[in-house]
Formats: structure tokens, sequence, C-alpha cells
């Protein structure tokens, strides 16, 4: 009886050690002894060479930190954090196709790094979840009408690059009610989505102003929508960008005229974000943004960029038509703006294509080129 | 004297009467009214009020739900409360594991029935009876909510050729678990185990940790397998585990390859030691399992993205999935709760009772939001693999209260019995305590799937679009907007009811015929 | 007897690889240091990589303000921080849907358990309809039901300055009994109207005389036999004594009665609450009411069939076999799973997210979103939830320290 106890005692323990074994093995994922992922800016992509065959891509091998660029072009697709519920900058069709003025972007950055626009893999993201999805890696870049504050750039650790969309908080009502300004909404019900710079420029606005007001906070745009239209908040606030956009998709469905306040009651500068800590990358996205701003300067769009001449040193580098004497050093493809332009097109495009259906207009507003009065400048391409 | 001559006297008396015969009292309608309705003041009145409300209130349901609901959202989007926004091309996958389910459930029963069949014969006791109408009353539920998709709600022939399919498969599969000879029903499990696994790997992939549980699945097999070689053949599988170990260091260093041949060299040892059926079983299971991961190499058929991935089929599979991953860790927190040394207790009690102490939405809120932060640098899950790894740790300690307390229900006559016998402590544990207490708790399982099963519900929240946030999506059509709302709802609460009112029934029944809780 | 000793044989020492003793100390040794590796690698990559990230890992963020308002309660200043200010605002608000909550389920849900078993054929139709269906389906359901098909678009007016709600006004009176709305509704309550002070002193005097009276009766029962009525007395002793007290200290407190304020869009007066508070509230007692009916079936089955037909054939009636036979025995059967109800409540009311009530889990999650480090602020709110859970307990366990069964 002592031998059997003494045995079975024995086997356990090494059969816990080995389930232990390959529990933690597990755990630890198949890694060979070369794998480094380790953050010292070194260019190891976990590639699955040793992963079974996970070919399942519910786990998605990203590098952090350093390196996306690299990751990007070996992938050969970008992930792109989006917008799916907001007409005009990021939604998604009868067709299941995403388009909008983000989305557009996505796009361009696809074009300059990989050369194909459509080389982009959407992932729609909460106004909540949207930077733990950019700072875990889920995406390489975020483009959904996010504004740039500093505690984003601190504290998320976020990096904003150039402002593809100025704008500012706004309110709207039913136009039936006749409110004209703040003072009409004092206790009012709000309607606002959590997670936004919205939320904390009501709070202080409000304050500032002596007035009360009772935020609803509700996190999906559609549900937000429903409370609206069916009068559980007589106030919408967001972008004024959104409110248009929102205040078009109403009226055209058929839905109470809609009014927005005029009152604009904070800056909301919106643009596309990266990851802290990795620099080329952001100067590349950056770049990318700024072709379709200098190309809209140049007259150069998608009709006549495809053999377009000029004698204009600088163009002609623009365009990549230099290639062997200029190049300077961001990572990028000589003849990545023709790309850009040639396939999703240039600023102006991009703007009326998606935004000017909505009701918002170019002129004299903030975006628009800086020769035309707007903020829309882009750095010389030198 | 007298008292024991007049006790002897009723006695005969009595003995006189003829027995009555029990007869169910017929009763005409007015007189069942009279004994069901009115049979006291207080029921007078309670029956006066509320039946003229009754009738209301189900005149108006009915009219909702047959005349004035507006039930275009979802007949228009059906296929969005069933999966979502699944890639078309890839809707076969989903299509063949539903057959796949029903093969493999109509296997099991087959072999359930069988089973039955072969220990009435053995031990002599009839068959417990029973007729089609105790089936009716559990499955009516899920068979009223298919019936109403396929008449009202389907547009087209699919689902209906889909049905026909998965019910042919099913009946199939009953009568090749039921024709089985004895010998081969383990055999027959590892059939129905596999087709089981092959049905979930044709949505995952055949990457991954597949190879783990199909060879899980082998278990049975090897058992009957290595039941009938003879001693010197065993022997022979045992060391085809060392082979395969070897073979797998080899090829695959690193963690994998270490414990294949840790788990090869001690099947080896076992069997040298006289163990040699332990020892042949270990050995080719390890064999198996390598030859397995070769073979899903080799198959290399591809997984899907699931971020796109929702509706109904979502809530079932991950409700599934998470019970099944947390069945092993609930069982091994709930023996660590029991066990004698202090330090696994406390450990075991520290995890139960904190993923009991806080709500599933609050850990599917950090499994969104820093789940990946504590894997290796490197790797981001989608957003169903975060889900369903924080339902199954959470579920492990629901599961973990569960089985103890049929650990507890075991009643310390079996301990002692065991411990005469000489058995050591694990021994007693595995071979007496364990299959007695899952037995026990079977019926209190399929109670924490159906609470599972209705907690998937709060994936809503955490953005994926399973059957009840699905109405997000149709509601936010231009077409849809802010119409039927409620019956949309009453749609899907309607599914959910299907499904659980039949679990629940079926655990109920289980209950009973197990006699659980009847000493 | 020394020739007995000297037989003993010495009692061999046992090898240490074989020493239980020594084996059990190892075995916990080696789990211990599993799982403290175990968890020192997940904690390990987690700062890691939040801090490659940039993400603070300390807990003072929670010391940063809020800098944001928080709906129906215009006390919170946006400026005050993260711990402890917003943190109470949400365990309050919790605590408060938890009560009322609780309060519907258990008041339904014993009713409909009774009902279950009642003789009356149509009452035990409707009550197994009830809870068949409830049971089974999702409390999320439930209260999106009540959020959106109930409140958002159900028959209620909606409340702005331009729709007047619902007034049920008393009879023959001005003030508002009940205000009625998409958003809002309005119950009387009570206000202050003076040395309020003074008048709970009197009532803590009263509850002491009460529970003097309440032994002073059980004493009487011991010593005499008569029958106590200690319930009766105790009660009644404080409420005259409160009556006496109350009218002494000049009627502290007066009918506050609700009424819609100037602006028109809010309630003065009154207990107001809002359509999130009542979704929750209403859904999770409708919810938790068909469970605990479940339990009440139960327990009132499980007491055993003999006791009822003791109690029968000692000419006892239906309300008296209930009040003295069944139901105490059946109340110590069911209370834990009560209990345990009451703390899956308690859980449930984190669903309120989706109806925008502020309770503790919709506001951490806005806070997250608004720029606060999602580790700690999940931390905070799981040990918040374990508070709760760890008060369930510890009621349930002096609960059934006092129903202890005793065990055959």
């Amino acid at each position: 009886m002592r031998s059997l106890r003494s045995t079975s005692r024995r086997r356990a323990t090494v059969g816990a050690i080995a389930a232990l074994a390959l529990i933690v093995g597990a755990c630890g994922g198949d890694d060979d002894t070369t794998d480094s992922t380790d953050t010292d800016g070194s260019v190891a992509i976990d590639g699955g060479g040793d992963q079974p065959d996970d070919t399942t891509a519910d786990t998605v091998e990203v590098v952090q930190g350093g390196g996306t660029l690299a990751a990007v072009k070996a992938r050969g697709e970008l992930v792109c954090g989006a917008n799916d519920t907001l007409p005009g900058f990021g939604s998604v069709n009868e067709a299941g196709e995403f388009e909008g003025f983000d989305i557009d972007f996505c796009k361009v950055v696809a074009a300059a790094v990989l050369g194909d626009a459509n080389a982009v893999r959407y992932v729609p993201l909460t106004a909540q979840t949207r930077f733990t999805a950019l700072q875990s890696g889920e995406v390489d870049v975020l483009i959904r009408n996010t504004t740039w504050t500093a505690t984003r750039d601190g504290q998320e650790s976020m990096t904003f690059l150039h402002t593809t969309f100025f704008d500012g908080q706004g309110l709207m009502v039913p136009a039936d009610t006749g409110y004209t300004t703040l003072e009409d909404l004092d206790e009012a019900n709000i309607c606002v989505t959590p997670g936004t710079t919205t939320e904390l420029n009501l709070s202080a606005v409000f304050q500032s102003r002596g007035l009360a007001y009772n935020p609803v906070v509700i996190e999906t745009d559609a549900e937000l929508r429903q409370l609206y239209e069916a009068g559980q908040c007589e106030v919408w606030t967001t972008d004024i960008s959104g409110l248009t956009a929102w205040k078009f998709t109403i009226e055209d469905e058929g839905g109470a005229e809609q009014f927005i306040l005029p009152e604009v009651i904070s800056k909301e500068p919106l643009g596309p974000g990266v990851r802290d800590g990795d620099s080329e990358w952001a100067q590349v996205v950056d770049w990318a943004v700024l072709a379709t701003i200098q190309a809209w300067e140049y007259g150069i769009d998608s009709t006549n960029v495809d053999g377009y001449t000029t004698d204009d040193v600088g163009i002609q580098n623009f365009l990549g038509q230099n290639a062997g004497d200029f190049d300077p050093g961001l990572g990028l493809d000589p003849d990545f703006a023709v790309n850009i332009i040639s396939q999703v097109g240039n600023y102006e495009e991009i703007f009326k294509r998606n935004v000017e259906p909505l009701g918002l207009v170019m002129e004299g507003s903030p975006n628009n080129l800086w020769t035309n009065g707007g903020l829309l400048y882009a750095p010389p391409y030198r | 004297m007298s008292e024991i001559d007049s006790t002897a006297a009723v006695n005969e008396l009595l003995a006189q009467v003829p027995p009555e015969p029990r007869v169910r009292e017929q009763l005409s309608p007015g007189q069942w009214v009279k004994k069901n309705l009115f049979n006291s003041k207080l029921n007078t009145v309670i029956t006066i009020v509320l039946a003229p409300i009754t009738i209301y209130l189900g005149y108006r349901f009915f009219r909702f739900v047959f005349v004035t609901g507006r039930w275009e959202p979802v007949r228009q989007n059906l296929e969005l409360f069933m999966v979502a926004r699944y890639p078309r091309g890839e809707r076969w996958r989903i299509l063949t594991q539903l057959v796949l389910v029903a093969g493999a459930a109509g296997i099991g029963t087959g072999l359930v029935g069988k089973r039955q069949r072969i220990v009435a014969a053995q031990t002599g006791q009839p068959l417990p009876p029973r007729s089609w109408r105790t089936y009716a009353s559990s499955y009516w539920s899920i068979v009223l909510y298919v019936v109403v998709l396929l008449a009202a709600f389907t547009r087209t022939f699919g689902p209906l050729l889909l049905t026909l399919g998965c019910i042919t498969t099913g009946v199939v599969g009953y009568l090749i678990g039921r024709a089985l000879p004895g010998a081969a029903l383990p055999y027959g499990w590892t059939l129905a185990a596999l087709t089981g696994v092959a049905s979930f790997q044709v949505l995952s992939g055949t990457g991954g940790w597949a190879w783990f549980f199909t060879t899980v699945a082998l278990v049975p097999a090897v058992g009957a397998v290595v039941a009938a070689l003879p001693a010197n053949a065993r022997l022979v599988g045992a060391g085809l585990g060392t082979a395969a170990g070897l073979v797998t260091v080899i090829l695959k260093p690193g963690w994998l390859g270490g414990a294949a041949i840790v788990l090869g060299a001690f099947a080896l040892f076992t069997a040298l030691r006289g163990n040699r059926v332990d020892g042949a079983r270990l050995g080719l299971l390890v064999a198996a399992g390598g030859g397995v991961y070769l073979l899903g190499r080799a198959i290399g058929l591809d997984g899907i993205d699931w971020a796109n991935w929702g509706g109904l089929h979502l809530s079932l599979v991950v409700a599934s999935a998470a019970i099944v991953l947390a069945l092993p860790l609930g069982i091994l927190l709930a023996l660590g709760r029991r066990s004698k040394l202090p330090a696994v207790r406390v450990m075991s009690v520290a995890y139960i009772e904190f993923f009991r102490g806080a709500p599933l939405i609050s850990f599917l809120l950090a499994a969104t939001f820093f789940l990946g932060f504590f894997l290796g640098a490197g790797t981001t899950l989608s957003q169903i693999t975060r889900a369903i790894a924080a339902i199954t740790l959470f579920s492990a300690a629901y599961v973990a209260e569960v089985v103890r307390g049929g650990l507890n229900a075991v009643s310390k006559g079996q301990v002692e019995a065991g411990q005469a016998l000489g058995l050591p402590a694990s021994k007693v544990t595995r071979l007496i305590v364990m299959p007695q207490a899952l037995r026990a708790v079977i019926p209190a399982m399929v109670g924490q799937f159906i609470s599972l099963f209705k907690d998937t519900s709060l994936l809503t929240i955490i953005g994926v679009a399973e059957y009840l946030g699905a109405r997000d999506l149709v509601h936010s059509q231009n077409a849809f907007r802010g119409i039927g709302i409620a019956e949309t709802l009453v749609f899907v609460a309607f599914g959910y009811w299907a499904f659980t009112f039949t679990m629940s029934r079926e655990s109920q029944r289980l209950e009973r015929r197990l006699g659980v809780g009847q000493r | 007897m020394t020739s007995i000793e000297s037989e003993l044989r010495p009692v061999p020492r046992v090898p240490l690889w074989r020493n239980e003793r020594v084996l059990k100390i190892v075995a916990q040794i080696v789990a211990v240091a599993v799982v403290v590796a175990l968890l020192r690698w997940l904690i390990g990559n987690l700062t890691t990589n939040l801090n490659r990230v940039g993400i603070s890992t300390d807990f003072g963020v929670l010391r940063q303000s809020t800098n944001f308002t928080i709906r129906d309660d215009p006390g919170f200043a946006p400026n005050s921080p993260v711990f402890p200010n917003m943190l109470w605002v949400g365990v309050k608000n919790t605590a408060i849907a938890s009560v009322v909550g609780i309060a519907i389920a258990v008041g339904l849900g014993v009713l409909i358990g009774v009902g279950r078993l009642s003789s009356n054929w149509l009452v035990r139709k409707l009550c197994t309809v009830y809870v068949e269906i409830i049971r089974n389906i999702p409390p999320l359901a439930i209260i999106i039901f009540f959020g959106y098909a109930v409140f958002t678009y159900g028959p209620f007016p909606i409340f702005n300055p331009r729709n007047p709600p619902w007034q049920v006004k008393l009879p023959g009176s001005d003030n508002n009994f009940l205000i009625l709305s998409n958003d809002r509704w309005a119950f009387p309550s009570f206000m202050k109207d003076g040395n309020v002070g003074i008048f709970w002193i009197l009532v803590l005097v009263a509850v002491a005389a009460a529970i003097v009276a309440w032994k002073w009766r059980t004493k009487v029962n011991v010593d005499t036999g008569a029958p106590h009525h200690r319930v009766v007395w105790a009660f009644g002793v404080l409420v005259v004594l409160a009556v006496i007290a109350f009218l002494a200290t000049g009627v502290p407190y007066r009918w506050s009665w609700p009424a819609v304020s100037a602006s028109g869009r809010t309630i003065v007066g009154g207990f107001g609450t809002n359509a999130g508070y009542l979704s929750i509230t209403g859904a999770l007692g409708l919810y938790h009411a068909s469970h605990i009916a479940e339990i009440t079936r139960g327990s009132i089955l499980a007491v055993p069939r003999g006791q009822s037909e003791a109690s029968l054939a000692l000419a006892l009636g239906g309300f008296q076999r209930y009040r003295f036979v069944i139901l105490p025995q059946a109340a110590k059967i069911g209370f834990p799973p009560i209990i345990s109800q009451f703390l899956s409540l308690t859980k449930n009311t984190s669903l309120a997210t989706v109806v925008a009530y502020p309770e503790v889990t919709s506001l951490v999650t806005s806070a997250i979103g608004n720029g606060k480090p999602a580790v700690q602020m999940l931390v905070a709110l799981m040990a918040i939830y374990l508070l709760f859970s760890f008060a369930w307990s510890v009621l349930l366990n002096s609960v059934g320290r006092k129903f202890k069964e005793v065990s055959r």
C-alpha cells in the first residue's frame, strides 16, 4: 500500500509539473529563442514563425513602439481605427463599405505607404475604446473625428498630426422649440456621448455661465439619436460637423426640422493620431495628409495628376519626378503623392465628396487654403 | 382482553372492505370552474377582478403580435439577428458547423440510449419509460421558435433546407449511435467528440490550439485501443509516446516540445514500472497529439477574421466555448477549495470570491481595456477573444461553487469506503468522488449554462453585436429608425426564452431522473 | 511492566522524500511559487506595456478632477476629484437603486411565489406564465424594454417647457400627488420645517421604550404564560411615543408636493426621479421577482409534507398553518438563496449604462473615456463591488447562523 501511495503521489507530482509546463508554455506563447519583441526599437516582427499556423486572425501580430512603418509594409495592410456611425465622416453604406471624410484619409495613408488606397482594414471604435485600441497596438492610426487636446497628447500618449478639419462644438435643438442661446437651455436634458471633449466642454461652459443642465450619457449614436428624436433630451451636442451631418440626415429622412445654435462653445481641431514613441511613423502619416493640402495648393487633382508636367522643380520633386535627385528621407516612396492624388484625390476633392453634401461649406470656414483665408497651410516639400 | 378483541374485530372488518379503486375525478366544466376558480370567498373576488384584466391583456397582446405589430425590421434583417455582419463568402462555415453539431448531438444521444439499453440488459431492470411527450414538454419552445422563424420571417428556402439538413444529420447520427455494438461505444464517443471539435474548427481554422482539443477528443478511442492490445504491445505504445515526444522536441524546440518529451518519457517510465495500461494510454495520446498537430498544419484551413461576427450564432458559440473552457478550471478550483493544504485553499477561495464579487460587465470592460497588456508585447486580441477570456474566468468561479456543492453532496461514507479499500486520496477523488459529484451537479451546471447564455447579452455594452446588440445594427438603418423598437425587442426576448426554457426544462427533467436530492 | 517498554520498537524515521508533512509543505511552497511567478509575469507585462505607452500606473490619478457633470446631481462640482467624490456619488446611486429594486423584487416575488401555489387556477397559471417568461430572458433585455419601449417611445408625454407632464392632483387642492412623463416622475415626500434634532432624539427614546416593552411582555409571558402580544405592544408604544414627540416638537416635518420648476424642465419639491432610475429599478425588480418567486415556491414545497398534515390534524386554519408552521420553516430554507439574489441584483445595477443612470459602473466608464487610466479606475470599481458583496455575505452569514439547520 505504501508503494501504491508513493507511486501515485510521485506520478501526481510529475504529472502536475508537466501539465504546468504545458500551461505556462501556452501562456508564454511558442516563442523561439530568437524572438525579440522587446521595445528597444528593433524591427523584430513576430511574424508567426512558430505560432502553430495561427492563421486565424483573431490574434493580430503587431509590433509596439518603433517600427510601425515596417510592420505595416510587411503586413501589406493598414489597420485604421474609424467611426462607422457618423454620416459623412465615417459610416457604412448599404453595400457594407466604409465611406466618409476620415475614411478617405485612411485611404490616403494607405496609398502613401502601400501604394494601394484599398489596402485598409477598418476597425470601428466607440469614443471610449478608441484610445485603448491605439495604445495597445490594435490599430496603426486613429482617424475618427478625434480632437487634439493637451491631455490626449500627454496622458493618452497620442501624437496628433496635421488637423484635417477645424471644428468647434455646438448644440442642436429641434427648430420648433425656438431656442437660440445657451441661456434658453437652463436645466435642460442634453444628450452627449461619453469619452469625448464635448462632455467636458459642456460642463465647463455651463458652469462658467452659471447655468445648470442634465447630461444624458449614451454611448452609441444610434440610441442617442432615438432619445433625441423621441424628445427625451431637448439638446444634442457634439462637433458642429457632426451636428450638420445629423441635421442633414434627420431632415433628409423625413424627421423634424433641426436648428444648430449659432454659439460655438469650443475649438475642436480634428485630425489623425498615432501612438507616442514612433516618430518615423508619425512623420509618414503627417506628410501623407499634408500632401493632399499641398496638391490642392498646386492645383493638382485626380483629373490632372497623371502625366502632369511642369517646369517648377518644387512640384517635380513633390510628384517624385526627380526621384534620383531628391529624397527627403521620410521613408516614403517617391511617387507617394501621385498615388494619393490619383487614387483618393486632393483635400478639396475629399472635402467636396464627403462633407459638402451635408451642408458644410468651405468658404469662410477655417477649412480652406491659407491663400483663401483658411488655416490649411502645408509646409514646403523641400 | 376486550381491547385486543375489539381491535382484532375491527381489523377483520376493515379487511373485508374492498379497496377503493383510484380513479381520477371526472369533473364537468361547471364543477371544474367552481372547484378551481370560485372555491372560496377570496378566490371568487380575485377571479372576478383578474379574469377581465387577463382577457383584455391577452387580447391586446395578440393584436400586437398579429395585427398591429411592425415586423418588417425583423423580416428584412433576419441575417443581422442570426449572424450580424459575417462575411457572405464565409457563410458556408456556419452551415457546416450547424450540420456537424446536429450530427454530434445525434450520435451522442444514440450512444446514451445504447448504453442505457446495455445497462438495462445487464442489470435486468427495465428501461425508464419515455414517450415523445416528455421530450415535447421540454423542446416545444425551440420547435416553436424554429417554426416561427421559418414560417414568418425567412424570405428564401435556404433556412428551410438547412433545418431539414440538420434534422437528417441528427437522425442519421442517432441511428449510428444506436447501432454500435457495446465494445465499440468508446469509438462512438470519439466520433461524436471529433465531430463536435470539427464543428468549432470550421469556424476557427485548424491552427492555433485546435490540435489540443482534437487530441482530447481522442481519449476514449485511445483508451479502447489500449484495452484491446496485448501487454507487450502496450509497452510499445508507451515507447511510441516517447518517440513522438523526441520528434516534437526536435521539430519544435520550445515549451511545447519540452512538454511533449516530458509526457512521453513519463509514459514510458510508467509503463516500465508496471502500469502498462496507463503508460500506453499516455504514450499513444502524445503520439496522437503530434499526429493531429501535423495533420492540422497539413490541412491548414484558415480561420476568418472574427471582427464582423455577431448575432444569435455568436451568443451560442461564445456561451458554449466559455463553459467548455471554464469546466476544467472550475473543477480544479473546487478541489483546491476543499484541499487540506491551507495555501492552496486560500488561493482558491481568493479567486472564487474575487470573480463572484464583481459583476461580469466590470470584467468585460477590463478585458476590453487592458487584457492585451497582460500578455507579452506584440499580441493583440480580437474583441471576441477578449470577451471569451473574461467570461471564462468569470464562470470558472461559479462552476467551482456548483462543483463544490456536488462534492459536498457525496456522502462521507463513500470516501471512507475508498480509504478502507486502501486507495490513495487522489484515486479516491478521481474514481469515486468525482464521478458521483459531477453526475449530481449536471442540473446545476445546465443552470449555469443558462445564466451564461443570458450573460452573453452583455457583449452589447462592449460593442460586439450579438443577438441583443444586433438590434442596434437594425435600427441604425434608414428604413427602420424608430420603427419596430418593441417588436425587435420581443423577437430577441423570444429567441432567448426559447433556448433557455428548453434548457431549464431539461435540467429539471434530469434532476428528477437522476434522483438528486432524494435520500 | 518494563518488559513491555523494552519490547516497544522505536518508531522508524520516515525519510524526507516520503514524509507526508514535508511533502505537504513542499507542495504548498511549489503551488504558491508557481502562482506568484505567474502573477508577477502578468503584472510585469502590464506595467511594462503601460510604461512604454506612457500611461501612468500610480493611483494618484484618482485624486484628479472628474471634469464632467452628473445627471440629476446639481451638487456635484465638475472639478471634484474622482476619489472620493465621483465614486461616492456612484456608490450612493448604486445603493439607492439596489435597495428600491430589492424592495420591489421581494414584495412582488413573494406574492407571485405564493400565488404559484394558490388553489385558484387563474392565479396559478398567471404566476407560472410570469415566472417562466421573465426568468428566461436576459435582464438587459428587460432594462432596454423599460428604458426605450416604456419611457422613450412609451405612452407618457414628453417633458419639456412646451409640454406639461401628466399631473395627478389631490382632489380638492392644487397640489400634485403624482407627476408622470417621458423622463421624470415625481412623488410626494417630506420636508424639514423646524427643529428635527429634538424630534429624532425623542424617537430614539421611543425606540428604547419599545424595546423595554418587548422585553417586559416576554418576561410576562415566561412568568405567567399569558400571551405576550409583544409585537403589538412594542409597536404600539413606539407609535404612540413618536406621535407625541412629533406633536410636541411642533410638527417638524410637512408634506412636500412635487411641482414643475420655473424652467419647465425639472421638478421642485417632492421626490423626483428620472427615467434611467425608474428603468433600472423597475426592470431589476421584475426580473429578480421571478427568481425570488421560484425560491419562495421551492422553499415552501421543501417543508416536509408531514408538517402540513400535522397542522391540519391540529385543526389549524389555512392562515394559521402558513403563519406558524410553514412560513417559519420555509424562511429558514429560503433566506440564503434570497440574499444571494440581493447580491445578484446589486451587481446587475451595473447594466444601467444603457439607460444613462449614473451608477458607479457608468461613471467609471465615462471617466476612463475621458482620460483616466483604465487599470486604476477598474480596480477601484471592482473593489467597490467586492465591498458590496462582502456586506451582503456578512448579512448572509449572520442570518444563516440564526437559522442554522440541524443536519442529520
